[in-house]
C-alpha cells in the first residue's frame, strides 16, 4: 500500500523535527538577560550552526535523489525528513536571528530560506493533491492517449468535412488547425484557450472568413449545429450530425488536456522556484557566515 | 507562392488515391502544429519545423532553428528544391515534381504511418517548453547574490583600505565615505549605535580592525579613553571581572538601546552579597546615603597653616569648610529687609547650576558675597576696599592708605580726627599721625589685626594670630574649600528634579536640602535616602518614578583623569 512521505515510518521525522524545535526553543529561552537574544551569543551560534547544517543537508536531497544506487537511506525517508526538518528550520533560523531583520546579507539569507521553504510547502501540497486530480481528470488514461484520440478525431473531422459544403470544410479545418492547447507559462498554468476559427461575418455573406475566438470550441460546435436543420442534400444531415459529435468529443478531450497540462504545470512549477532559490540560498548562507566572522 | 500538394494515400483495396491541395501563401510552413500549412506528425518533428518560400525564382526550404531537414538522404539546415528532390519528415516523404501551369511548385506527399500520440509535440504542454531554464535561473541568482552581497562589500572594504581614508578612531565625527566604499554596510548584522555611527562614519574597520578577529578592548579604548575597570586589580573581587572584555557586556549591532546595560541585575547580582548588601532601591534594600566630605587636616606651622584636604565619608557627616555661614539667616527675607541688606536672597542668588546639570558653579566672594558684604574699612571712604584672599596684601593696602593720610595724599580726609565717625570697634582709630610714617604703619598694623581678629575677615573666616613682628604674615585665615561633589560615585540631574514637582523656586530646593533651618556651616544639607524614596523606588516598587541602579551609579568608575561619568568619550 502506498505510504505518504508525511506518514513514512510512523512520521518518525516529524517527531525528530518536533524535538529539534523544542531544543531550539529551550536554547533560545536561556538567552534571557539584560541583552536581547541575538545570533551572536553562544546559543545563537549553536542555533546558527544547526540551521546551516540543516540547510546543507536539506539541499543534499537534490544530490541523493539523482544517485539511484545510493544506499544511504531510502529516498522516501529522505523526502519525509526533508519536509519535516525543512519546516523545523524556520523555527531554528528564526530563533537564531531572534527576529532581528535589516537590509543586509543576513536577512537576505533568511528571506531566501523562507522562500525556499514556502515553495517546498507548496510543492508538498501539489504532490499530495494534484496527482489524484490528474488521474480523475484523465479518467486514468495517459495524456498521450488523449492526444492520439484527438489526432484521430482531427483526421476524422477533416475527412468528413471534405464531404460537406466548402464553408463547413473551411470552418472545421480552421477549428482544428487553430486549436491551441498549453502554450506559454501563463497559458499552461491558467489553462488559457486562445483557439480560433475562420468564420464569415454573416452566413450569407460572400466576404472572406475572418478569425474569431473559438474558446472551448463553442463557435465550431454552434456553427455545425446551426447547419444541421438546413441540410437539404442527401446524407448531409447525417454527415453534419457525425461531424458535430466529433467536435463535441474534441471539446471534451481538449478540456481534459488543458486541465491536465495546467495541473502538471503547477506540479512542476514549485521546483522551478525551489531549486534556483536553494542555490541562491546556499550562496547567501556562505556569505552570511563569512560576513559574520569577517566583522567578528 | 502557389503550391500544389498532391497527397497520395492507399485505400482499403490497396489502390493509390490522389487528392490535391492548393496552397497560396507567401511562405508555406511545415510542422506538427495544426496551424501549419502542412501538418506533419512524427518523431522529432517540431511544431514549426521548416519554411518554404520562393526566392529569386527558386524554391528554398529552411529548417527552423535547432531542426534538421532530411534532404535526398542527407541532413541539412536548408536546401534549394529541384525536380526529383526528396524531403523526409519522420515517416512522411515529399518529392518535388514538375509544377503544373499556374503553380510555382508541386510536391507529392506520401504520408507515413503516424502515431497519433505524437500530436502532443505540436503543442507546448510542459513548463520545459516555455523557455524557463531552472539551471539558468539558479546560476543567475547565485551570481547576482555573490556580486551584490559578496563581491561589492569586499571591494568597498578594500577600496577604503587603499584610498587613504582617515582613521576611524581619530577624534571627532568622521565623514561618511563615498557610496561605493559603503557597500559593506550590507554585512552589518544590525543597527549601529547612533554615537558610533557619527564617530565612525560607516568605517567598519574603526572597531573591526583585523578581519576575522574579534573586536579588541583597545579598539574601544581608542575613543573611550577615560573608562576604567569596575574595580582595579588590587580589589579582592577583581577576579570576577578579570576575563571580561568590553564585548561581553556591550553588544554592538544588537539593539542600540541595550548597548549600555541598564538592568539592576548587573549590580545587585554581585552587590547583594557584599558587606553592604544592595538588592534594589527601596527602604531596607539600599544602604543609607553617606555623603563624601572634604575633610581638612590642618598643620599649624610657625608662620602659616598647611592644610591637606581628603575626601571622606564619615558616619556622622559634619562639614568643616573653615567658613562661617548660616543658610537660614541668608534665606530669612524679613531679616534681610530689616537690616536693609537689599533684596531678600533666594537659593539661586548664590547657587548657579553648572552645565552638567548636576553640580553648581563654585561660589566665590567676588561673585556672590561681595554683592552684599563689602570689605571697606573706613566709613569715610567706603569705596576703599580691602583685597580678598591675600592676607599680606591686606596690610600692604592699609599701610599705603594710612601713609597717604599722614602725608596729606588724601586731602579731603586729613588725618586729624576730622569728620570720621567713631565706630564701636575703632576705639583708637583716630590717632593723629600727621607727618609720622611710623605712626601710620602702626595704625595700619592695628587695623590689620582688627580685621583678622575682631571684625571683617573673621565674620566669615576662621583667623589665627602667628608669632613674628611682620604684620604681613602675622595674621592668617584657614583656607576655605567647599565640597563640590557629595556623591562622587553617583550622578544626578538637578534640572530634572527642580522642574519635576509642583514646588517652584526655593521651595523646590529646600524640599530636599533643608537650608532654611540650617544655622551653622557644619550642617550637611544633603537629602537622605528617605527623601529620595518619597518619589522613587526600583522596578518592583509602586512609586511614580522607578529608578534603576544606573540611573544614579556608573558601572565604570571615574578613571585616572578623575572625570565623573567615565563612560563619556574623550576626544
Amino acid at each position: 500500500m502506498h505510504e505518504s512521505i508525511l506518514g513514512y515510518k510512523k512520521a518518525r521525522y516529524a517527531w525528530l523535527a518536533l524535538l529539534l524545535t523544542l531544543i531550539s526553543c529551550l536554547l533560545y529561552w536561556t538567552q534571557r538577560g539584560p541583552q536581547p537574544a541575538n545570533g551572536g551569543t553562544w546559543q545563537g551560534y549553536v542555533l546558527g550552526t544547526a540551521g546551516a547544517l540543516l540547510i546543507v543537508w536539506l539541499s543534499a536531497l537534490g544530490v541523493r535523489k539523482r544517485r539511484y544506487r545510493s544506499a544511504v537511506g531510502s529516498l522516501q525517508g529522505w523526502a519525509s525528513a526533508h519536509v519535516y526538518l525543512g519546516v523545523a528550520l524556520v523555527v531554528v533560523a528564526t530563533l537564531h536571528c531572534a527576529a532581528q531583520f535589516g537590509w543586509n546579507v543576513h536577512t537576505l539569507a533568511y528571506v531566501l530560506m523562507c522562500a525556499v521553504i514556502a515553495s517546498g510547502l507548496f510543492g508538498l501540497f501539489a504532490y499530495l493533491r494534484f496527482p489524484r486530480l490528474l488521474a480523475r481528470n484523465r479518467a486514468d488514461r495517459a495524456r498521450d492517449d488523449l492526444f492520439a484520440e484527438l489526432n484521430e478525431l482531427n483526421e476524422l473531422g477533416r475527412s468528413i468535412s471534405q464531404l460537406c459544403d466548402p464553408d463547413v470544410r473551411i470552418v472545421t479545418d480552421s477549428a482544428i488547425s487553430r486549436t491551441t492547447v498549453g502554450g506559454g507559462l501563463l497559458g499552461q498554468l491558467c489553462g488559457l484557450d486562445h483557439s480560433q476559427i475562420l468564420l464569415r461575418k454573416s452566413e450569407n455573406s460572400s466576404t472572406a472568413a475572418v478569425p474569431v475566438a473559438n474558446r472551448d470550441q463553442r463557435a465550431a460546435v454552434e456553427f455545425v449545429a446551426r447547419r444541421i436543420p438546413r441540410a437539404n442534400r442527401q446524407g448531409e444531415a447525417e454527415r453534419l450530425q457525425h461531424l458535430l459529435a466529433i467536435l463535441c468529443r474534441r471539446q471534451t478531450l481538449l478540456r481534459q488536456l488543458r486541465r491536465d497540462i495546467q495541473l502538471q504545470g503547477w506540479l512542476q512549477l514549485w521546483l522551478y522556484v525551489h531549486v534556483p532559490l536553494t542555490v541562491a540560498l546556499l550562496v547567501a548562507l556562505a556569505l552570511h557566515i563569512v560576513a559574520v566572522f569577517f566583522f567578528w | 507562392m502557389q503550391l500544389l500538394l498532391r497527397k497520395c494515400t492507399l485505400n482499403e483495396r490497396g489502390e493509390t488515391e490522389l487528392s490535391d491541395i492548393e496552397l497560396s501563401a507567401d511562405q508555406i510552413t511545415f510542422g506538427s502544429a495544426p496551424d501549419c500549412d502542412v501538418q506533419l506528425l512524427g518523431e522529432n518533428i517540431r511544431a514549426r519545423h521548416a519554411l518554404l518560400r520562393i526566392s529569386r525564382g527558386a524554391a528554398r526550404i529552411e529548417a527552423a532553428r535547432g531542426c534538421e531537414l532530411s534532404y535526398n538522404g542527407g541532413a541539412v539546415a536548408r536546401a534549394q528544391l529541384r525536380g526529383g528532390d526528396t524531403l523526409e519528415f519522420g515517416a512522411h516523404r515529399l518529392q518535388v515534381m514538375d509544377a503544373p501551369a499556374g503553380f510555382d511548385l508541386a510536391l507529392q506527399w506520401w504520408p507515413g504511418e503516424v502515431d497519433g500520440r505524437l500530436l502532443a509535440q505540436a503543442y507546448r504542454t510542459s513548463l520545459r517548453d516555455t523557455g524557463l531554464r531552472p539551471r539558468l535561473v539558479a546560476w543567475t541568482l547565485a551570481i547576482v547574490v555573490l556580486l551584490l552581497a559578496g563581491a561589492a562589500p569586499v571591494a568597498s572594504y578594500w577600496l577604503r583600505q587603499h584610498a587613504g581614508a582617515p582613521s576611524a578612531t581619530a577624534p571627532g565625527a568622521a565623514p561618511n565615505p563615498p557610496l561605493v566604499q559603503r557597500a559593506d554596510s550590507l554585512w552589518l548584522s544590525g543597527p549601529l549605535h547612533a554615537a558610533h555611527q557619527v564617530a565612525l562614519g560607516g568605517r567598519c574597520e574603526g572597531c573591526h580592525q583585523t578581519p576575522f578577529r574579534q573586536v579588541t578592548d583597545d579598539a574601544c579604548r581608542g575613543c573611550h579613553k577615560n573608562v576604567a575597570d569596575h574595580v582595579d586589580g588590587a580589589h579582592p573581587q577583581h577576579a570576577l571581572i578579570a576575563g571580561l572584555h568590553c564585548q561581553n557586556c556591550h553588544k554592538e549591532h544588537n539593539e542600540p538601546e541595550t548597548l549600555v546595560l541598564r538592568a539592576d541585575s548587573l549590580c545587585v547580582d554581585c552587590h547583594r552579597e557584599r558587606q553592604t548588601p544592595v538588592r534594589g532601591f527601596a527602604a531596607g534594600a539600599h544602604p543609607e546615603l553617606h555623603p563624601s566630605l572634604l575633610t581638612p587636616a590642618v598643620q599649624r606651622l610657625p608662620d602659616r597653616f598647611e592644610v591637606r584636604w581628603r575626601s571622606e565619608r564619615p558616619a556622622e557627616p559634619k562639614e568643616n569648610s573653615h567658613l562661617r555661614f548660616s543658610h537660614a539667616a541668608h534665606l530669612d527675607a524679613a531679616k534681610m529687609r530689616a537690616q536693609n541688606k537689599g533684596e531678600p536672597l533666594s537659593c539661586s542668588s548664590c547657587h548657579t547650576l553648572a552645565p552638567d546639570k548636576e553640580h553648581f558653579v563654585p561660589i566665590t566672594m567676588e561673585k556672590s558675597c561681595s554683592r552684599c558684604h563689602d570689605l571697606s574699612f573706613d566709613p569715610r571712604q567706603p569705596q576703599k576696599q580691602l583685597p580678598h584672599g591675600d592676607p599680606a596684601a591686606v596690610y600692604d593696602m592699609l599701610e599705603g592708605y594710612f601713609l597717604g593720610r599722614s602725608f596729606g595724599v588724601n586731602k579731603n580726609i586729613a588725618d586729624d580726627g576730622g569728620p570720621a565717625r567713631r565706630l564701636p570697634a575703632h576705639a583708637a582709630a583716630d590717632d593723629s599721625c600727621r607727618g609720622d610714617a611710623a605712626c601710620a604703619r602702626a595704625k595700619a598694623a592695628r587695623e590689620t589685626e582688627r580685621q583678622f581678629t575682631q571684625r571683617g575677615c573673621v565674620t566669615c573666616h576662621v583667623g589665627e594670630t602667628f608669632g613674628g613682628s611682620d604684620p604681613r604674615t602675622r595674621w592668617q585665615v584657614l583656607p576655605v574649600r567647599l565640597t563640590r561633589d557629595f556623591y562622587p560615585d553617583a550622578h544626578f540631574n538637578h534640572a530634572v528634579h527642580i522642574g519635576a514637582g509642583s514646588a517652584q523656586g526655593d521651595a523646590a530646593c529646600v524640599g530636599c536640602h533643608r537650608a532654611n533651618t540650617s544655622r551653622v556651616s557644619s550642617d550637611v544639607l544633603m537629602p537622605d535616602l528617605k527623601t529620595c524614596l518619597q518619589c522613587h523606588g526600583d522596578a518592583h516598587a509602586a512609586q511614580s518614578f522607578p529608578l534603576q541602579c544606573v540611573s544614579c551609579h556608573a558601572y565604570h568608575p571615574a578613571a585616572a583623569a578623575g572625570r565623573k561619568g567615565s563612560n563619556r568619550v574623550e576626544f
